[in-house]
């Protein structure tokens, strides 16, 4: 009879960051070649898209949403609490940014406006963390449930905004907003799709972030929620507190994302499934490629916008595979590097047994 | 120890991402005749290069949705592969398909950096970051379908269906047992309006001739591209005793839906919108629309191949084609030797046993040969077709003739002598979308055309009301 056993295994860091550095690669170029060779290309072409693709600045267009929602999202992972709302919580973000520069005579004032919009987007994003957090811990309905709806209600909100009240004078009926004021817009880099200050902001919270889950005692706190809430309790802090605040924070930095969309991106509020455009979901893969370490984080969110502009690449010229092709190969890469964490931490021994 | 492993590699991207930046500010294209001094100068003018057309020209598609959605991006790639075995010998395209907003400066930029100078972005979705991305690349010649912004460097196309929907309407009127007629909308944006309006008009009109009370009952799904919602609205429209049904929505979902009732033993008839969706619904589909982008993509590209277009002179080139310029057409099947079925014969010998009086000359004919006089008004109307082709001459277009009273010619004929939105009309706002018939009014606001007064390009783009008969449902 067989016998399959896992166990866990017990390697130092600084094997395990290389080595899955390098199996997600092989697995990368294992895949890709394979395809390649499904579908009659010449697997040197589509490497070398691929090496363009994570040469391409505009990664830094997907960056500055994944890094600071995954960042989000780590926080509330480390605490044990499962937030599936980053999505929601984009949209609403980008709800808030679009309410003070449009709405509010601080849209047009120079930087202040900027600020401003920002800072609401992530007062708004907090809210509605907020709203699953409060069912959870005073009525212990599951955050997984109500966060994955919120974002929902988040679409439909936006949706009767910009079909209703928010709807432009100028945008000849269709369902969306006017444009922002230019004092509002962030600047983007030449020829790219992206702003560097949104891009600098992220990195510097990416700091922030570390700091406070390691090295402040509600950070380690928090981290420790995971564990057990009852140990929490007896070091004489509030678990209660502490789930909201790791919410908080988790929706504070998704709505942060969806603001910076608005300024820099869109420009403008356009329905909610536009804004989100899934994004909020993808840096859920994100948070856990990184292990939940918030430093690992701008790396995994590097490695998924990469292929996000190689899902673009292939398409176009001489591979032309297809948008279905293109999304089933990226995913075969993500499922590879998945597995590839999985045999960096694990071991499958095969025994038979007579 | 780990965290500064990280760290490590954190500032080495960073540092990356700084250099590679900052980098294009420094390598600003350096004219030969200037000496590279100490002092940087930052006053860099571009002297303007005299446009000379390329050999070979280099196009590409951006489409909203899969190429397989027998519908809009179907239609558009159909265009793109006319052009493309067409031109051959100097014409080099691709596309690509799924773009939603968010990505779509970012294909822009793909399709750049691999050398492509002329680019087609084929959904409203798209306008913005093409707006951004035509100011930003103003060697670049964009062609944007569907939307209002334009650049230089950036153009507007569109082929209306309104006239066809027109056309439609007059069978659906011809063969409602119920009077309720029912309309599948996408987003009830001035152009789905139009067409609704446009429908109602055709249908309130043989139902007028015929004695019949016609109501026309509109659900919104509020998406292009919903086959599930497409459904459960046709089903809804059924149970509330519509038995004909025209759409704006980009699959097939309404065709199949009624081909099965039809099977069921309830007879509804569709139009099929937007392609041939004939095969799909032999039984059940009337007549529709159908739609030629290469007629818009052969004049653009011969344009821009000869260097009539350059990447400054098409701020106010926009396309708006009508039946008369052939980009669309009445029908519902592509015959493999390319010619268009107009009517399906079952219902072509339905039509052609009703009869009705033609208002605008009298006689007593049947329904089939009012539809096809009515589409020769329309489609033979071709005097001054260019004025369909600039944002500029759009004003003209509602005119039907101009007086020039020589001695021998009183008049000539510059666009076609009918047109489906000619007043009398009445109707009521659904929105305020700054037309002059709705702006500053309420929801509900009754409105009126003047007799013998045709409504102009700047109406029907801004239109923000139902025609009387027409009733909302609400949205999915």
């Amino acid at each position: 009879m067989l016998k399959i056993s896992i166990i866990k295994r017990e390697l130092p860091l600084h094997i395990i960051i290389p080595l899955r550095i390098t199996i997600a690669v092989i697995g990368l170029l294992i895949s890709i070649v394979t395809a390649s060779l499904i579908f009659n290309q010449d697997p040197g072409t589509t490497i070398t898209f691929l090496v363009n693709s994570f040469l391409d600045l505009n990664i830094f267009r997907y960056i500055s949403v994944f890094l600071p929602t995954a960042l989000g999202l780590s926080i509330a992972y480390s605490a044990g609490l499962w937030n599936l709302g980053a999505e929601g919580q984009i949209v609403v973000g980008a709800m808030g940014a679009t309410f003070i520069a449009l709405f509010t005579p601080l849209g047009t004032i120079e930087y202040v406006g900027v600020i401003a919009s920002l800072l609401f987007a992530f007062a708004m994003g907090a809210i509605w963390a907020i709203a699953a957090i409060v069912l959870k811990v005073y009525f212990g309905i599951n955050e997984a449930l109500t966060t994955l709806m919120m974002n929902y209600i988040a679409y439909y909100l936006v949706d009767y905004l910009v079909y209703g009240p928010w709807r432009g004078r100028g945008v000849y009926g269709y369902p969306e907003t006017d444009m922002i004021p230019i004092q509002c817009r962030l600047q983007r880099v030449a020829g790219y799709s992206f702003s560097l200050y949104p891009l600098f902001t992220s990195l510097l919270l990416t700091i922030l972030v570390f700091l406070f889950l390691y090295r402040t005692r509600i950070g380690i706190s928090i981290r420790a929620l995971s564990s057990s809430f009852r140990a929490v309790e007896l070091s004489g802090i509030s678990s209660t507190k502490l789930a909201i605040l790791a919410f908080m924070l988790s929706g504070a930095l998704a709505g942060f994302a969806g603001g910076t969309e608005v300024l820099v991106y869109h420009r403008k509020l356009v329905p909610g499934a536009k804004i989100g455009a899934g994004m909020g979901y993808t840096s859920i893969m994100v948070a856990w490629l990184s292990s939940l370490n918030p430093v690992a984080v701008p790396l995994s969110a590097y490695y998924v916008s990469s292929l996000y502009i190689f899902s673009l690449a292939i398409q176009i010229g001489s591979i032309n595979v297809g948008d279905a092709i293109a999304r089933a190969v990226i995913g075969t890469i993500f499922l590879l590097t998945i597995v590839s964490e999985f045999i960096a931490r694990y071991r499958i021994i095969l025994r038979f047994r007579g | 120890m780990k965290s500064q492993y990280i760290m490590l590699l954190v500032g080495l991207l960073v540092g990356f991402i700084i250099g590679y930046i900052t980098i294009p500010y420094y390598i600003v294209p350096v004219t030969p005749a200037i000496t590279v001094t100490t002092t940087i100068t930052t006053t860099v003018t571009t002297s303007p290069t005299p446009y000379i057309p390329s050999e070979k020209v280099r196009a590409a598609w951006i489409y909203v949705g899969p190429v397989e959605d027998f519908g809009w991006t179907y239609m558009h790639d159909v265009g793109r592969r006319v052009v493309a075995n067409l031109f051959k010998d100097w014409l080099d395209t691709t596309y690509i398909e799924s773009i939603s907003k968010e990505k779509t400066a970012a294909a822009i930029d793909q399709l750049i950096k691999l050398g492509y100078t002329v680019i087609f972005t084929t959904s409203f979705d798209h306008m913005d970051p093409t707006y951004d991305k035509a100011l930003e690349n103003p060697n670049i010649m964009f062609f944007h379908c569907s939307g209002y912004k334009r650049a230089p460097n950036m153009a507007t196309y569109f082929a209306d269906l309104y006239q066809v929907y027109y056309l439609n309407g007059l069978m659906a009127g011809a063969l409602t047992k119920t009077g309720r007629i029912g309309y599948i909308a996408a987003i009830t944006i001035p152009e789905v309006i139009r067409h609704i309006n446009a429908f109602a008009i055709g249908a309130m009109e043989t139902g007028r001739l015929l004695n019949k009370n016609i109501t026309v009952y509109v659900i919104e799904i509020g998406e292009w591209y919903n086959p599930d919602k497409a459904r459960a609205a046709a089903q809804t429209l059924i149970d509330m005793g519509v038995d004909v049904i025209a759409f704006t929505e980009d699959s097939t979902a309404t065709v199949e839906f009624a081909e099965t009732m039809f099977r069921q033993g309830k007879e509804v008839y569709v139009f099929s919108h937007y392609s041939p969706m004939y095969e799909y619904g032999p039984n059940t589909v009337v007549s529709g629309q159908l739609v030629r982008w290469e007629v818009i993509y052969t004049d653009i590209l011969t344009k821009v191949k000869a260097g009539i277009y350059t990447p400054s002179n098409l701020g106010n080139v926009d396309y708006w084609y009508l039946l008369n310029t052939g980009a669309v057409d009445l029908g519902a099947h592509v015959y493999p030797n390319g010619t268009v079925m107009h009517i399906n014969p079952k219902f072509e010998d339905i039509l052609k046993t009703i009869t009705v009086k033609d208002t605008i000359t009298g006689e007593t004919v049947t329904v089939y040969d009012l539809v096809m006089r009515r589409y020769q008004l329309m489609k033979e109307a071709p005097l001054l077709q260019p004025l369909q082709n600039t944002a500029l001459t759009h004003v003209y277009e509602s005119m039907i003739k101009v007086a020039i009273g020589t001695k021998h010619i009183e008049a000539q004929i510059i666009a076609a002598i009918f047109d489906p939105f000619t007043g009398p009309l009445t109707g009521y706002c659904i929105a305020d979308y700054g037309s002059r018939f709705c702006s500053g009014k309420a929801v509900g606001a009754l409105i009126s055309v003047a007799e013998g007064e045709r409504l102009t390009h700047d109406d029907l783009w801004k239109m923000d009301w139902f025609v009387k008969g027409v009733v909302y449902r609400g949205k999915m």
